[in-house]
């Protein structure tokens, strides 16, 4: 393999895994901190891909009308989150009913899909990147098309974002707080309703922000949900249940090995994140190992 | 003595609202080509497939715990080997169909011995991971299994469904019968018992002598069997296979039905199945955004039922419609008051 087919690959993979660890942590967070298996992921990020075309639709293919969908999407699906968890989630953690917590995100990506289809029809969208996106450089025989560039510098600070909320901020101390012991955390005066109503926004803008990005890659149909769904999964269950640092890690190492094995084989390319999953769940000894093991045990 | 022979049959059978609702289903499904059209009775056919998933997830999560997001997977790998059994090998239907349970059986043991160690949440996601990862394979090794155009079943003319629906749908009621009945007798049993004894408190079951893996394996290669029968039972009513029985969606509504009947209970999934498949018949003649509408009606009836119909009913039909309208009015106070937290 050339140099120059080895960047090609390495940047393409890395865009990738960006996009699969923005889906992964939203996960990751309403999980480790509601102790909520999101089920919606998947229709969050489809739904994202749908509201950055019509952003798009209306501001028109420039620099400023994707700008503008990067922003707003995110932004209008965490507000949406927010609703849904105050609505219809907060009022399960009393009961601490997981059955229910899960049936109603599943209920939520049912009407998340069933609204897609009634605003954008059965068909599929695409939108075209802004020609200041468009083109490519050459780098040591290698050519580095600027989107993906673009997605793996974005993927870069948002991850920094993400850290320095999560480590370097009040809301973040109280999230990791919230994680080890809400009850003590709401004793102490925190207003532990509006940390979660936070996080689970946080979390479903996140998701929405990895469909955007990931719009102009290819049609947007209404398969991106369970196409962004199961690798999220994957990557939360290779990296360790809550584990951030981990689920970056497998993010990004199953989006760069996915686009060497596209080189050889493009059929055999999407079975890449299972066999990562295995072989990493086979090494670790089955045990699951996970930062945040008192939620994953006290959540049986 | 008499009155000891009884109380010994109500400790084997268990409460009558686990069995009553589903042994008064089975009695309408043998009169049901009697009452109502043949449209009704492919209906009937397909709930009686709907309500065996159901039941093989409510054995994994209702009886011990389990949270299996992927039966889907033994229910393909019960339709695919039936289809691909008669029609490459020219197996009979019913021997093909119980090769079929047996090589779900064995994926379920094999895989199973792995997924049972799994924290819940790991379990949940791996299996769904394999179901994906079969949707994946039957829809690329098209040579075998004709891909994403399917496996038109090559079944003789006495069970061609077109034919002769009843005789069609007889078949499928009574070999689902016998699966529920097997199925029943398990969770009535000591294992059955032992089940719940690891979901209700996991380390006082181990503590006592209870091997708490072996049971769990043991179950879910059961529900494996269940889920497998469905899915070749599903081959006679639909008389084709595609990839898409593998999908989360159709696990999705072996958790639904569960859900909407009430999880643990025996008759939960099979009332379940009724509701859902009526659901989704009228909706799908009215509207094509099914999806949409499905969501609002479970949406309605996860807040106005949480536990499910049958056990937010109290066993007589004025304590259900009580129980129901004091829910419903709770709801509406909680809607009012802002869901408080």
């Amino acid at each position: 393999m050339s140099l120059a087919t080895f960047l090609d690959q390495l940047f393409a993979g890395l865009g990738l895994g960006f996009i699969l660890f923005f889906s992964a942590a939203g996960l990751n967070l309403v999980w480790g901190v509601l102790g909520v298996m999101n089920f919606a992921a998947g229709a969050v990020y489809m739904l994202g891909a749908f509201m950055a075309t019509t952003v798009i639709a209306h501001v028109g293919a420039s620099t400023l009308g994707w700008l503008l969908a990067l922003v707003l999407v995110p932004v209008l699906a965490a507000a949406g989150g927010a609703l849904a968890e105050v609505v219809l989630l907060r009022r399960t953690y009393r009961e601490h009913d997981e059955n229910q917590q899960f049936m109603l995100t599943l209920v939520l990506s049912y009407l998340i899909a069933g609204g897609v289809v009634l605003v954008y029809g059965p068909g599929f969208r695409t939108v075209s990147l802004p020609g200041a996106l468009s083109g490519s450089w050459q780098l040591f025989g290698a050519t580095l098309p600027v989107y993906t560039a673009v997605v793996i510098v974005l993927g870069v600070l948002v991850t920094a974002a993400i850290w320095g909320l999560l480590y370097g901020t009040r809301a973040g101390l109280l999230t990791r707080a919230a994680v080890d012991d809400r009850t003590m955390l709401s004793m102490l005066g925190v207003d532990v309703n509006l940390l979660y109503t936070g996080v689970f926004a946080f979390g479903i803008g996140l998701g929405a922000l990895g469909g955007v990005i990931d719009a102009p890659n290819g049609a947007v149909t209404t398969n991106l949900e369970t196409a962004a769904l199961v690798p999220a999964f994957i990557v939360v269950v290779t990296g360790g249940l809550g584990n951030m640092t981990g689920a970056l890690i497998a993010a990004v190492a199953i989006g760069v090995i996915e686009s060497f094995v596209t080189l050889r084989s493009p059929t055999l390319a999407p079975l890449t994140p299972y066999a990562v999953m295995i072989v990493v769940l086979l090494a670790r000894g089955l045990a699951g190992r996970s930062l945040l093991p008192d939620r994953a045990r006290a959540a049986t | 003595m008499r009155a000891l022979w009884w109380s010994r049959l109500s400790l084997l059978l268990g409460a009558p609202r686990e069995w009553a609702p589903g042994l008064a289903l089975l009695g309408l499904g043998v009169a049901l080509p009697a009452l109502v059209s043949t449209e009704y009775v492919l209906l009937g056919a397909s709930t009686l497939v709907l309500m065996l998933l159901g039941v093989s997830f409510n054995l994994l999560f209702g009886y011990a715990g389990m949270f299996s997001f992927g039966q889907s997977a033994f229910y393909g790998v019960g339709a695919y080997a039936t289809v691909l059994l008669v029609n490459k090998a020219g197996f009979d239907f019913y021997v093909a169909l119980v090769a079929g349970i047996a090589a779900a059986t064995l994926l379920a043991s094999v895989g199973g011995a792995v997924l049972v160690r799994l924290e819940p949440i790991a379990f949940i996601m791996l299996t769904f991971a394999l179901a994906d990862l079969l949707e994946f394979g039957a829809s690329h090794a098209s040579s075998l299994t004709g891909g994403d155009s399917g496996a038109i079943a090559e079944l003789p003319r006495a069970l061609n469904v077109t034919v002769g629906v009843n005789r069609v749908y007889y078949v499928i009621l009574a070999i689902a019968a016998v699966v529920l009945v097997a199925a029943f007798a398990f969770v009535r049993s000591r294992a059955g018992l032992m089940l719940r004894a690891i979901r209700e408190e996991e380390l006082r079951a181990a503590t006592l002598g209870i091997a708490v893996e072996r049971r769990r394996l043991g179950v879910f290669a059961l529900a494996g069997a269940v889920a497998a029968a469905a899915g070749g039972l599903s081959v006679l009513s639909a008389q084709i296979v595609y990839p898409s029985v593998f999908a989360w969606q159709l696990s999705a509504s072996a958790l639904i039905v569960t859900l909407l009947g009430g999880v643990g209970l025996f008759s939960g999934p099979m009332i379940g199945a009724v509701l859902l498949e009526l659901i989704d018949f009228y909706v799908g003649r009215s509207s094509t955004n099914t999806v949409l509408i499905d969501g609002l009606l479970l949406l309605a009836i996860v807040l106005i039922a949480p536990r499910g119909v049958v056990a937010s009913g109290s066993g007589s039909l004025p304590g259900a419609a009580s129980g129901l309208a004091r829910r419903m009015l709770t709801a509406a106070r909680g809607a009012r008051a802002g869901a408080p937290g």
